[in-house]
């Protein structure tokens, strides 16, 4: 099938975004994800629908914003796109989004990544880092490239 | 809920649940892992949509909006609900409780 796809590329990092809203930000990363080919138009609208249910912030200026289950069919791919917001998104109430992780996975090929930035959001001062870096490197070193059908 | 309760040598797995299985839940299954290490306690945490949640979960984290659901997957274990990430006090109310062999419950 498909040849081996990164589940975070330098391709996938877009820094110094402006997006109005939450709803915005969130079509931001869904259509690189889109754009990557790692799932099909619709499951941004899933990702939208989603935080209406449960906020995707998970803190120190971090969203993680995914479909829901039911919509996992419309996943290509395990990918993982990300976009910095230097100003800051509103979220939710007041929590403000500095870096938005929007997130595809059909199987468990992004843990390592997700791993990563578990540990960053117990570290304030690197995940600040991530909200104002100039360098897509520093976010893949940071984050990790793990990949498609891994050991 | 409030019914299942679980003695801390009881306590073998412990799941973290979110809706879909696969952002959520990770995120929180990690941070659980590196504090249950500090505590030095050795404790088999997984991560799971709240649909697969594997029957032999003793605890469950959950977000409060799917605690019910959950419950109603593995009735057998303690479901634990969580309201938000930033700063869940779950964590370390769950691994104080474990370290001081008290008892777990719904």
């Amino acid at each position: 099938m498909a040849a081996l796809k990164p589940v975070l590329s330098l391709e996938m990092i877009q820094l110094g975004q402006r997006a109005a809203g939450r709803d915005a930000a969130t079509d931001l990363v869904g259509q690189m994800l889109v754009s990557g080919g790692y799932v099909q138009p619709a499951y941004v609208d899933s990702m939208k629908a989603r935080e209406l249910t449960m906020s995707t912030y998970v803190g120190n200026g971090v969203a993680i914003p995914h479909g829901t289950f039911g919509d996992k069919t419309l996943i290509l791919a395990t990918g993982i796109a990300v976009a910095q917001f230097p100003d800051g998104v509103i979220w939710d109430g007041t929590n403000l989004a500095y870096l938005v992780v929007g997130i595809a996975a059909v199987r468990e090929e992004h843990i390592g990544v997700l791993a990563s930035l578990a540990r960053v959001l117990e570290d304030e001062a690197v995940s600040k880092s991530l909200w104002t870096t100039t360098s897509p490197d520093y976010v893949l070193e940071t984050l990790g490239r793990s990949w498609q059908d891994a050991p | 809920m409030g019914q299942v309760v679980k003695r801390t040598d009881q306590v073998k797995k412990i799941v973290f649940a979110c809706e879909a299985g696969m952002g959520s839940s990770l995120i929180g299954a990690n941070q659980l892992k590196r504090k249950l290490k500090e505590a030095n306690l050795s404790v088999e945490v997984g991560h799971a949509a709240v649909h697969e949640i594997p029957k032999d979960a003793d605890v469950i984290i959950v977000h409060t909006g799917l605690a019910k659901r959950a419950q109603e997957v593995a009735p057998n274990a303690v479901v634990i609900p969580f309201m938000t990430f930033v700063n869940n006090p779950v964590y370390d109310d769950l691994v104080r409780k474990l370290k001081a062999g008290e008892t777990i419950s719904s």
